[in-house]
């Protein structure tokens, strides 16, 4: 009876053990491959690359600003590679259509996720199109193709082709164009890094061949080296530039990299992190390696329990491979039992990462895991039976106690503690970003974005209505949302600073409540802000033709005297500007050298403040001046009495309703949003934490199961001791003290290897914690007291029986 | 030193029960050396476990000098044991994955004796115990005689007033085991009291008294020289 509980105990602990091994090898190898296979469905995917700038230029038409760093690149870079660069074979490009709404039965839809292309886009790629002709559709302009979900929102029905529909920009003052669809396009995988809804051909004579910043992909000839290609663009620019200009460099990302590579801020969608991945291999390989160690382990020693009862199988004709056998048919049963379990538990695992595993889509990798399984856990059933040569080796004892197995015990929680400490680290730098970014109950602020024109025009009003209601506290607004930092650089003049151009500083615009809003005080200067020039006085300074713009502006000035430009700058701008005392800039002229002269006047620095740190904290906080300009705050904020959260949002969704009532109000709490930034990281946080519990738990199963087998080894040496004088306290204490030691050994070791893993992590951020020698400490004790505490019952048990039970005990 | 009356012990399991300690009455003075003798199962051991306070009785009184041990809950009984009752056991009990040394010094680790003392203790025990070249040893190193020298070292080192032998030449040759008597017969010279379970007739002869255990009861007591009278 005994025996068969033993038994049982240990062959539930291998079950476990392989069940949780299983369901994280096989969902962490379907998430890689997911990962991996980002875009590769396209015929030509290895020789189709996005074009990138790699170093900002300053050309031609933007003597004041730089180029910016993105994922898009203005077409002005590559309207003539075609021509020049003969190695390009074909070239498409997608640009976003901002403000466009689509009216369909005099009903209107906004168009969010639409592009300009043409036909090119599906040349280049292998998306299917369900309904049209893909070499002809977008071939001329005015004529749009949508995906088949689009099609059933607006239409209700696929076969749509030649109906027309109208489409019209929020700025154009006609009744907008007429579109022609020519094409219904099945929903891109989810595997593709880009998912538009619509798209749209341009008429290029009325763009004047420009089509902004589109994300430009280029189709190179088979035997191209895409490196030599980028060194000759590189020298052609460098070439091609006036004087006091300066050459962009440029770098390409084929389309598969793009995914688990580029992390530009205006990517195409939510792309994936290298990071991730390793973090969740890496959690993967530690619990197979420590299930692995486990199974052997255990194995081993229900070899050297069962020791008599093979000897006397062996003295009675059984052969290895009988002996084999048993132990093949043995393993077998734990191991599919095993995969069973694990496989509930693997389609379990979407609550800790956004992706969910299906046994019909993967069962080709469920199969490849499943025989990898059989095959590498029955071998390892069948080593210590092999390595211990028990046939030819008849008169050996049995091994006492578990030292045989300290190595393999250490090696274990080497990998928890590393696991563990890495999982308390990542904790600590999402709790620091929790209250690095501004805004303190942020989740009573919320973000409005991706509104309509008229809403800018309409800000003071809606204001007005909004701030009528008492449960809204505040209602302000800038030009970038929540995690995002400016984007445009532009030259400027100071007094007390010598006139350059190469001098540029990052332009940011706020309302005059923005500060109180966040609650932020300046280290400088005032931040009780005077109202900014409003929308009409802006429109019209914002003309670059300067004749027609200073006419407007005399014609508001009664209206508008007033009217003071203020400029507030943060910290790092007041270090690039080369002050150190934040009193000495307050007063100080400045103005910026804007495309239109007008529009950025010269005015007073009124303040300094601290760092925002509005933007993510993976780049350092840009060199920022901010101003008041309401045509360039793209994102309204309000922030809500914590008490009536619901009704402020109820209120505000109603004056938002009478002023634009066919654009619903798009909001987000603020802490959603900064939540979101770090998707990837809450995403490995919440993984690696789940396999560092696991981790730890077949650690402690392990241990367990060894300290079980040593401690009955120990009986009758805990009687021999007991007789010499040691009590049961003293006897407690060397066991412990004993597994207490290896924890602390294996803690040692792992150190250096959680360190290195942490500041790994810690690197793609700028701003991060210390890892503190706390961190550290708090994942050795952790690991010391999981050990007390998994072999003092065990021992205080073995410790207590009487020492005549102990010493006839063999 | 040692009183016993009426002393059972009675073991039990779902099905049997088995007297194995029957109203047992002696007593052993300080210096003495008793054997304790009979068949295969009629309760030597049991008694001697009770006597070292590794096991209690069912019933009875046990007095160990003059006090009144009997009823004691282990962790009370491992003091009153703790350097006043060692054991020899037959199957030497040394823990193997000790040195020699390691070994002699188990009982004075547990009565905390300082670094110095204990070092010059064990030194001179094995030194008495003629195994002192052999400290660095394991157990498995060494002959049987060997090792019931070291056993012995290991029970005399704490100076204990009872020293308890069961069976102490049983996995030994005679000349080993002759030996091993002298040896226990000087240190109950020196002062030790000892009780010694034996089935062998030389070995009792070493001893000042003889009992003699039938089914759990004490059927003879005689003294050394009656016993040597006793024709068998």
């Amino acid at each position: 009876m005994n025996i068969l509980t033993k038994k049982s105990k240990w062959a539930t602990i291998n079950i476990i053990g392989i069940a949780i091994a299983f369901a994280s090898v096989l969902f962490v190898s379907a998430y890689t491959i997911k990962e991996l296979s980002f875009d590769n469905f396209h015929s030509k995917a290895d020789q189709i690359y996005r074009i990138n700038i790699d170093e900002p230029g300053r050309v031609g038409f933007m003597e004041n600003i730089d180029d910016v760093n993105s994922a898009s690149l203005h077409s002005y870079y590559t309207e003539s590679l075609l021509d020049n660069f003969p190695e390009v074979k074909n070239m498409t490009y997608l640009s976003h259509t901002f403000n466009l709404n689509l009216k369909v039965n005099e009903e209107i839809h906004s168009l969010e996720n639409s592009f300009y292309t043409d036909h090119t886009f599906f040349e280049l790629f292998d998306f299917k199109l369900l309904k049209g002709n893909r070499s002809t559709a977008l071939n001329n302009p005015y004529e749009i193709i949508l995906s088949k979900t689009a099609a059933i929102q607006y239409f209700g029905d696929i076969d749509i082709i030649g109906k027309e529909v109208k489409v019209k920009g929020e700025f154009d003052s006609n009744n907008g164009q007429t579109f022609t669809v020519t094409g219904i396009f099945d929903e891109f995988p989810d595997n593709s890094h880009m998912a538009p809804d619509v798209l749209l051909s341009i008429n290029f004579e009325e763009s004047n061949n420009s089509i902004g910043y589109p994300y430009t992909y280029l189709h190179f000839e088979n035997e191209t080296n895409p490196n030599h290609f980028i060194k000759s663009l590189n020298k052609y620019w460098k070439k091609n530039v006036a004087e006091g200009e300066l050459a962009p460099t440029f770098q390409l990302i084929n389309i598969r990299d793009i995914h688990l590579q580029s992390h530009k801020k205006d990517e195409l969608g939510t792309n994936g992190n290298m990071n991730t991945l390793w973090v969740l291999i890496f959690g993967a390989v530690i619990i197979l390696l420590i299930a692995m160690i486990n199974y052997y382990n255990l194995n081993s020693v229900q070899l050297h329990s069962d020791l008599n009862n093979l000897k006397i199988k062996i003295i009675n004709g059984a052969s290895l491979i009988n002996l084999s056998s048993s132990q093949l048919k043995k393993s077998a049963l734990q191991i599919i039992a095993s995969i069973l379990i694990g496989t509930i538990i693997t389609l379990h695992f979407d609550y800790f990462i956004d992706f969910q595993i299906s046994i019909s889509k993967h069962i080709i990798l469920f199969l490849y895991v499943a025989i990898g399984f059989i095959i590498g856990f029955g071998i390892l059933g069948l080593l210590p039976l092999i390595t211990n040569n028990i046939t030819a080796n008849l008169s050996q004892k049995k091994e006492e106690g578990s030292k045989k197995f300290v190595i393999s015990l250490i090696g274990q929680f080497v990998l928890s503690i590393a696991a563990l400490t890495l999982t308390i680290v990542i904790h600590k730098q999402i709790t620091f970003t929790k209250d690095f970014h501004p805004g303190k109950n942020k989740e009573t602020i919320i973000a409005i974005k991706n509104f309509p024109y008229a809403a800018i025009q309409n800000f003071d009003l809606l204001k007005e209505n909004v701030l009528k209601h008492p449960e809204i506290n505040y209602f302000s607004a800038t030009m970038m949302p929540p995690g995002m930092s400016g984007e445009f650089e532009y030259s400027f003049e100071m007094e007390g600073i010598e006139k350059k151009t190469e001098n540029r500083i990052t332009i940011n615009s706020v309302d005059q409540d923005f500060f109180k809003l966040f609650e932020i005080q300046p280290l400088a200067g005032n931040l009780n802000l005077q109202k900014g020039s409003n929308f009409a006085w802006e429109s019209s300074a914002i003309i670059p033709y300067e004749e027609i713009s200073n006419k407007r502006l005399a014609e508001l000035e009664p209206i508008h005297h007033s009217f003071k430009e203020q400029y507030i700058l943060n910290e790092t701008a007041l270090k690039k500007l080369g002050f150190k005392n934040p009193q000495d800039v307050i007063g100080k002229q400045f103005k910026f050298n804007f495309r239109a002269s007008n529009f950025f006047k010269r005015g007073e620095i009124v303040a300094v403040i601290k760092d925002l740190h509005y933007a993510d904290m993976f780049s350092h906080e840009t060199a920022e001046v901010i101003g008041l300009k309401q045509i360039f705050n793209g994102t309204y904020l309000a922030k809500f009495n914590p008490k009536n959260k619901a009704e402020a949002l109820n209120k505000l969704n109603e004056e938002w309703n009478k002023l634009f009532p066919n654009y619903p109000m798009k909001y987000d709490f603020l802490n959603d949003i900064y939540a979101k930034l770090y998707r990837n990281q809450y995403n490995e946080m919440r993984t690696l934490t789940l396999f560092a519990i696991l981790s730890i738990l077949l650690s402690i199963m392990g241990m367990y199961a060894l300290s079980s087998y040593s401690i009955q080894h120990k009986t009758k040496e805990i009687g021999i001791r007991k007789a010499n004088g040691a009590s049961s306290i003293e006897i407690m204490r060397e066991i412990i003290g004993e597994y207490s030691i290896w924890v602390a050994l294996a803690f040692v070791i792992a150190c250096p290897i959680a360190y290195y893993a942490a500041s790994d992590w810690l690197e793609s951020f700028a701003y991060k914690i210390n890892l503190s020698w706390w961190i550290f400490a708090l994942s050795g004790v952790i690991a010391i007291l999981i050990a007390i505490i998994t072999v003092s019952w065990q021992t205080w048990n073995a410790a207590r029986k009487d020492p005549v039970y102990a010493l006839k005990n063999e | 030193m040692i009183k016993v009356e009426n002393l059972s012990k009675v073991f039990q399991t779902e099905e049997v029960e088995t007297t194995a300690l029957n109203k047992v009455n002696l007593e052993i003075k300080e210096g003495e050396f008793v054997a304790i003798m009979g068949p295969s199962g009629c309760g030597k051991s049991t008694l001697l476990n009770i006597l070292g306070m590794l096991d209690s009785p069912t019933n009875g009184k046990y007095y160990f000098c003059e006090n009144e041990v009997s009823s004691l809950k282990e962790k009370q009984r491992n003091t009153f044991r703790k350097g006043n009752i060692n054991f020899v056991f037959q199957s030497f009990n040394l823990i193997d994955e000790l040195s020699v040394y390691k070994n002699v010094e188990l009982p004075l680790k547990y009565l905390r004796y300082d670094l110095g003392k204990k070092k010059k203790r064990v030194l001179e025990m094995l030194d008495r115990m003629k195994i002192g070249h052999r400290r660095n040893h394991y157990p498995q190193q060494l002959s049987g005689g060997q090792q019931q020298r070291v056993a012995i070292a290991r029970a005399i080192a704490p100076n204990p007033k009872l020293l308890l032998a069961d069976e102490p030449t049983g996995n030994l040759d005679s000349k080993t085991g002759l030996e091993v008597m002298n040896l226990l017969s000087e240190l109950n010279a020196e002062g030790t009291t000892i009780v010694m379970v034996t089935h062998s007739e030389r070995d009792a002869e070493f001893a000042h008294r003889v009992i003699r255990l039938f089914d759990g009861e004490v059927t003879m007591e005689s003294t050394k020289k009656e016993f040597a009278q006793i024709e068998y």
